[in-house]
């Protein structure tokens, strides 16, 4: 190495160009993560959330969630504010006594119920130049009672619950006192994401494990058995396999509709029908068996063949297990192209419990309401264990997407 | 068809003896047996085309399993029906579509429209009413009716579950006040006819003498007659206004003496009319020509951008003084690992106009914000950018590959003479890796072509090109164009958009044809 010099600038060079690049890509993953940890569905707020909840997770895993908003009321001018926090009817007055009489919004499963109270002195625009110690309220039955400590305000939910806040002087800046509380809420998760999961994985594996049932055999008469028109048959199914479904949509609507008037289970908005559907797309797989079954030497067939095997056992008790990489990586493919696909989907199942990830996923963003939040929580926690089996098969893949099909 | 790998096939080897084979026509015939039994109903409900289809199927299935002259079949019939079965069948069915008016103005067949028109009563003038008295049979429902003026009162000779989809007539037979079948009959709840209206829409009642009475009001039926009856010439005659109302095989509709049209149209054939339109009419011709300029420009531009990107990223982690290579490569494949219908969302979060981090750093740095809805070009940068960064990876990976079969002393015999990098890039390695890359460039630019899932969770094609009817977006690629008219939309054009469909088939066959002769499909032939 005579120029280390120029040498080592060019490998930091590199190295720079790669991890610039790698910010680009990794960006909106990470920004996906946060979005689903921020409060509400806000698009606008710093990558680490400024104000991080669980919400949207709870939701994703279909579990109800019980959170609280902040709320305020002015207090100057006035002898006492009334307003309800979700825990029951609060009646604060000027000089900081209030009252709370238990009047839950909710029912006793979503228990317990949390809120707080407390000074907060704002400036002209609404900023709040500083606060008192909030004293924290929680709702519960009574029988729970034992079970918090003495530094909350505990509230049977039928009793009633009296206290003061101190209320101190006005601090420089501070145009406004008012009362903060939390305004206490359940939110329901609005989707099956659970379902979607289940059924994406339902539709994915049993059309990839099908996929390669067919691709395998099919492979295997064209690899190694004599049989008349392989050739143009094969030279057709290239061309096929450049006609992606999307473009005859309406041709598999409609003869879905007409199938399923005669067998139940092609009927649309079934999983069977869509599996079906999806076994359209052999062609290009059969490729990629052809292609690994002709780097394997047929002589261990042969000798098989001669020993007395039938062509079945020949390609089940030699051929197969020679070939369980490509197996792997027809799977997987297969697995992976089917849990993406998005148009036969989104034509074929109408019910929201049925449908698969791809299609539900859309239903948190339409026109009218954009539920960010909830979509990223459902996308992170579907998309991890699809990107992560992919990143481990990533080896095969290489390997796999070059040498299957065809050769330049 | 010489095949050196071929194995000495002797059909005979592959007979079974004794009770396996016997097993195997048993369940052969069984499948066969069922599908022929579906034959049957696809024929006896008026589809002859399904049923011939299935028959084929059926019959080529039976033949290849029973039969060891077949025995290769075996293993490609499946795979082989399945293809033809969604694949071709609907490509067929597209192109056939194209030469119809099928939408939804024209729905059902000419029979189906004429049936339609022929089961349209009228209440007559001179008929009677009669109120409807509605029973609990158990689960079941007991019909009877008392005639408004003499009061006489029938009763349906037998209970129905009201369940029913489709017309159902039932006899009546005349009954005193307090019948004895009635006696042990609750009268029905009060809301009974409401929530079985459409039920009760659908059944017609046989009076004994003959009179046929259908539902008039909530609680009424009336004597009824078809409104329309059936001339020689296949005209229709309205019954109660004595207009006649004739068929135009040309529009697709039942016209009347003003050719006035009436609802529901019926499917022709239009020959190339639909062709004509795309290509004469100027609200379609215009938008159709710039979809496809911008599709090809979309896909050609995707292909070159996703390669240079791949190949350039492949080089580096490619070359040995880079630590951490493989980590690198992990990271690099990640937009690929990711399901498009979620890392396309992210950017169409990113790219929000008002709340985005795009708009928002591009906002602090230069002080614009680019709108990303509206305008055309900067929604089709948008879509470039978003594309090239889904589809690098796959480009990164093919050249990964590609670039380690490269034998290393070309570099090394380079780098003696003096070679520098980029040299060794343009001389050695583009060239080495582009041919055998060709097949699949050009696989990548057909996928694209029909990117459709991009397009459509990204901007739904918007915005929508102004002077286009019926509605066609700037950002449309041929297939959204397509989907737009079959799906979205008022009209919902299946016709037109089969035609559009054709025309991608067509351009889709060019590309097919131009990978055979650079793929060279070779089968059978061992690498070395």
């Amino acid at each position: 190495m005579i120029k280390t010099r120029e040498h080592k600038a060019r490998v930091i060079g590199a190295h720079l160009v790669l991890i610039v690049f790698l910010a680009f890509v990794i960006y909106p993953l990470a920004y996906l993560v946060s979005v689903s940890f921020r409060t509400g569905h806000t698009l606008v707020d710093t990558i680490i959330p400024s104000n991080p909840t669980l919400e949207h997770w709870y939701l994703a895993f279909e579990q109800p969630y019980v959170g609280m908003n902040p709320q305020k009321k002015d207090l100057d001018g006035v002898d006492a504010v009334t307003f309800n926090n979700a825990l029951g009817d609060v009646t604060f007055s000027a000089d900081g006594r209030w009252t709370l009489t238990a009047n839950p919004r909710v029912e006793a499963e979503y228990f317990p119920l949390r809120s707080y109270l407390s000074i907060g002195f704002l400036d002209r625009v609404g900023r709040v130049v500083s606060s008192t110690e909030p004293v924290h309220l929680v709702l519960d039955t009574a029988d729970r009672a034992d079970r918090y400590s003495d530094d909350v305000v505990f509230i049977a939910a039928d009793g009633q619950a009296s206290g003061q806040l101190i209320i101190p002087d006005t601090p420089a800046g501070a145009e406004r006192t008012t009362v903060q509380y939390g305004n206490a809420y359940v939110s329901k998760p609005t989707f099956p994401v659970l379902s979607w999961l289940m059924n994406t994985i339902k539709v994915a594996g049993i059309s990839a494990m099908l996929i390669l049932l067919l691709s395998t055999t099919s492979a295997y008469a064209f690899g190694r058995l004599p049989f008349k028109g392989k050739g143009p048959m094969l030279k057709s199914l290239l061309v096929i396999q450049m006609f992606p479904n999307t473009l005859f949509l309406v041709a598999l609507y409609l003869l879905f509709d007409k199938l399923g008037g005669f067998v139940d289970f092609l009927a649309l908005n079934t999983h069977s029908a869509l599996i079906i559907g999806y076994m359209g797309g052999l062609a290009l797989n059969i490729f990629m068996v052809i292609g690994y079954f002709d780097t394997i030497d047929p002589a261990m067939e042969e000798s098989a063949a001669i020993d007395g095997a039938t062509p079945f056992q020949t390609f089940y008790k030699i051929l197969l297990p020679l070939s369980v990489p490509i197996l792997a990586v027809v799977f997987i493919l297969a697995f992976i192209g089917f849990v993406n696909e998005f148009p036969l989907a989104s034509v074929i199942i109408s019910d929201l419990d049925k449908m698969t990830l791809a299609v539900g996923a859309q239903q948190y963003i339409q026109d009218q309401s954009q539920l960010w939040g909830d979509f990223a929580a459902a996308a992170v926690l579907s998309g991890v264990p699809i990107t992560i089996v992919f990143l481990i098969a990533q080896r095969f893949l290489v390997g796999g997407l070059t040498s299957g099909g065809v050769k330049g | 068809m010489a095949n050196p790998n071929a194995i000495p096939m002797v059909p005979q080897s592959a007979a079974q003896g004794g009770w396996k084979l016997w097993l195997q026509r048993g369940i052969v015939s069984a499948i066969s047996l069922f599908f022929m039994y579906i034959v049957l109903v696809m024929y006896s409900q008026g589809e002859p085309l399904f049923a011939v289809v299935t028959l084929l199927f059926t019959t080529a299935f039976a033949y290849i399993f029973l039969f060891d002259r077949a025995y290769v079949w075996r293993y490609v019939f499946s795979g082989l029906a399945g293809m033809m079965l969604f694949i071709i069948f609907p490509i067929l069915y597209t192109l056939g579509i194209g030469f119809t008016n099928y939408s939804n103005l024209h729905l059902i067949s000419f029979e189906q429209a004429q049936s339609y028109f022929l089961n349209q009563t009228y209440a007559a003038e001179d008929g009677a009413n009669y109120d409807l008295v509605l029973y609990e049979d158990g689960a079941e429902y007991r019909i009877t009716v008392e005639n408004e003026d003499t009061g006489d009162t029938y009763v349906a000779t037998q209970s129905v579950p009201m369940t029913h989809t489709e017309q159902i007539t039932l006899a009546l037979e005349a009954s005193g006040p307090l019948d004895s079948t009635l006696a042990n009959l609750q009268p029905a709840p009060r809301n009974a006819a409401i929530l079985l209206r459409s039920e009760l829409d659908r059944v017609m009642l046989v009076l004994p003498d003959g009179t046929e009475l259908m539902k008039s009001r909530l609680t009424q039926f009336s004597t009824t007659y078809p409104l329309y009856e059936l001339a020689d010439n296949g005209n229709l005659i309205n019954q109660q206004a004595g207009s006649v109302i004739s068929p135009n095989f040309e529009a697709g509709y039942f016209e009347d003496e003003n050719g006035q049209r009436l609802n529901p149209g019926f499917t022709v054939n239009v020959g190339f009319d639909n062709i004509k339109r795309v290509l004469t009419d100027k609200g379609m011709f215009d938008p159709f020509v710039q979809i496809f300029t911008w599709t090809m420009l979309f896909s050609a531009f995707t292909v070159v951008a996703t390669f240079i990107i791949g190949v350039t990223l492949a080089s580096l982690v490619q070359w040995e003084p880079i630590r951490g290579r493989a980590l690198y490569q992990l990271l690099l494949i990640l937009p690929y690992a990711l399901p498009s219908f979620i890392s396309i969302m992210i950017f169409k979060a990113l790219f929000n106009q008002n709340f985005g981090e795009i708009n928002f750093i591009l906002k602090s740095l230069f002080g614009i914000a680019p709108n990303w809805n509206s305008n055309p070009n900067t929604t089709r940068a948008m879509i470039l950018f978003v594309n090239t960064w889904l589809g690098y990876p796959y480009m990164f990976i093919l050249c990964l590959g590609m670039l380690q079969s490269i034998p290393k002393d070309l570099y090394e015999a380079s780098g003696l003479e003096g070679s520098g990098m980029f040299n060794n890039f343009f001389r050695i390695t583009l060239p080495l890796i582009l041919k055998p890359l060709l097949p699949l460039l050009i696989a990548s630019f057909a996928f694209n072509f029909n990117n459709f899932v991009l397009i459509e969770l990204l901007t739904k094609g918007g915005p929508i090109i102004i002077g286009s009817n019926p509605q066609a977006g700037e950002t449309d690629l041929l297939v959204n164009y397509a989907y737009r008219l079959a799906f979205r939309g008022d009209t919902q054009d299946f016709a037109l958009a089969s035609t559009i469909s054709t025309f991608i088939f067509m351009i889709v066959a060019v590309i097919a044809f131009l990978y055979l002769r650079v793929a060279k499909v070779e089968v059978g032939v061992k690498k070395h």
